[in-house]
């Protein structure tokens, strides 16, 4: 199938008119919603920064935490938005969201999860017990005439509910994006996540499977080793 | 086909199965201005022409296309590029991941302008993130391993300023043919 160079003012039309709508009712899941992160897990193909030390990937934080969350990634409500409003729509915390251009394809999408901070190894404005909002690399989706799935970068894998993790996070830029202030990513996708107390299977398993991602978590380890010590 | 020695791991896990159904007039055009399509996206598709003759990618700025490139914005920090496939799977109209193992319609590739100016890339990385991308619509997946011991090549994550390697071109091959 070939698409053809313009389309029709009618499909236009139509198109303009399911995104609107998208926006305007964004389609939800519910708690009960069990999506098989294995089964239904499509991975991207994309690029983002790799680090090969702990001191790069820290002067690239704005804030280091350790943290965990209550939240399920699975349970994540979908939410469709178009590009034009990919810094006005009220996204809220919990929210997976597609942004999608203006033929309906996919431009970007992420995941918005509370993280409650346990310990500050960087960032003046952060605070104990306080929730922070983090965006992961990947997002439920829900599409017409199909399953929903999580759609997530090569490597990817999502923060597992009362895991502990040590963070390095980036602030989103709020001349962008000014309806995510105070939202923070994670760095590079899995390159700025690390598992502290082993139940994050998922993880383990990106880490089995990629040397780049192994050496970098050793060598984080080994440098954040005595202020994690510390943590209850 | 047979892979060459220089080319490491060059099997089916740096391939998807799925894809277009033929490499050899793949038109694409570009969603963003003649200028920046001329200084970053032109050598970035360009540099997978004359590997292989069962590859031609072609330029084209009206008629029909089945590879778009853009240029967008991310919220998700040091995410530098993104290639989209797009298929029909049992009557339903798919994206991304489900496609990878299925004949593609149509193509799109991103690269995310507020990450690589945060990461301060320069032009030749800015064509390399393309050529990484195009090399996703040809099918080609990721190359891993240890940044020491692994072979050179476009398809690994990261900053780079590669263009497409040895490496690449066997698995270029290895889809397509010579």
């Amino acid at each position: 199938m070939i698409i053809k160079f313009y389309a029709t003012p009618l499909i236009i039309f139509l198109a303009s008119l399911l995104i609107a709508c998208d926006s305007v009712s964004p389609k939800t899941t519910t708690s009960e919603t069990n999506i098989s992160q294995d089964s239904s897990s499509q991975k991207s193909s994309g690029n983002y920064v790799t680090f090969d030390s702990p001191e790069s990937l820290a002067s690239r934080a704005d804030v280091i935490i350790v943290g965990q969350t209550k939240s399920d990634f699975q349970s994540s409500q979908a939410v469709s938005i178009d590009k034009e409003n990919k810094g006005k729509a009220n996204i809220k915390v919990g929210q997976s969201v597609v942004v999608r251009d203006e033929m309906g394809q996919i431009s970007d999408y992420y995941t918005i999860t509370p993280v409650t901070i346990k310990k500050v190894l960087k960032g003046t404005d952060t605070v104990l017990e306080k929730e922070i909002s983090v965006i992961q690399a990947g997002a439920v989706v829900e599409e017409p005439g199909r399953d929903k799935y999580i759609l997530a970068d090569d490597g990817f894998s999502p923060l597992v509910k009362n895991a502990k993790y040590l963070l390095f996070l980036s602030k989103v830029d709020s001349t962008i994006y000014p309806n995510l202030e105070d939202t923070y990513s994670i760095i590079s996708v899995n390159q700025g996540k690390f598992n502290l107390d082993k139940t994050d299977k998922k993880e383990a398993k990106v880490e089995a499977d990629d040397e780049q991602y192994k050496n970098l978590k050793q060598k984080v380890m080994k440098k954040y080793d005595r202020q994690l010590d510390l943590i209850p | 086909m047979t892979a060459t020695a220089t080319t490491a791991k060059a099997d089916s896990q740096h391939l998807f199965s799925g894809g277009f159904n033929s490499a050899s007039g793949l038109n694409w055009t570009y969603s963003v201005s003649d200028s920046y399509a001329n200084t970053y996206i032109v050598p970035a598709a360009n540099s997978w022409n004359n590997i292989s003759s069962k590859v031609k990618l072609n330029k084209v700025t009206s008629g029909t296309y089945n590879i778009r490139a853009t240029l967008e914005t991310t919220t998700v920090s040091g995410r530098l590029g993104l290639m989209t496939p797009y298929c029909t799977i049992n009557g339903v109209n798919s994206s991304g991941g489900a496609c990878l193992s299925s004949p593609w319609g149509s193509a799109k590739v991103t690269a995310y302008s507020n990450q690589m100016s945060a990461f301060g890339m320069n032009t030749s990385n800015i064509i390399s993130n393309y050529a990484h991308e195009f090399g996703h619509a040809l099918s080609l997946a990721h190359v891993s391993g240890s940044p020491s011991t692994s072979p050179i090549s476009v398809m690994k994550q990261g900053i780079q300023s590669y263009l497409p390697q040895q490496t690449d071109k066997d698995h270029l091959k290895q889809k397509w043919g010579n």
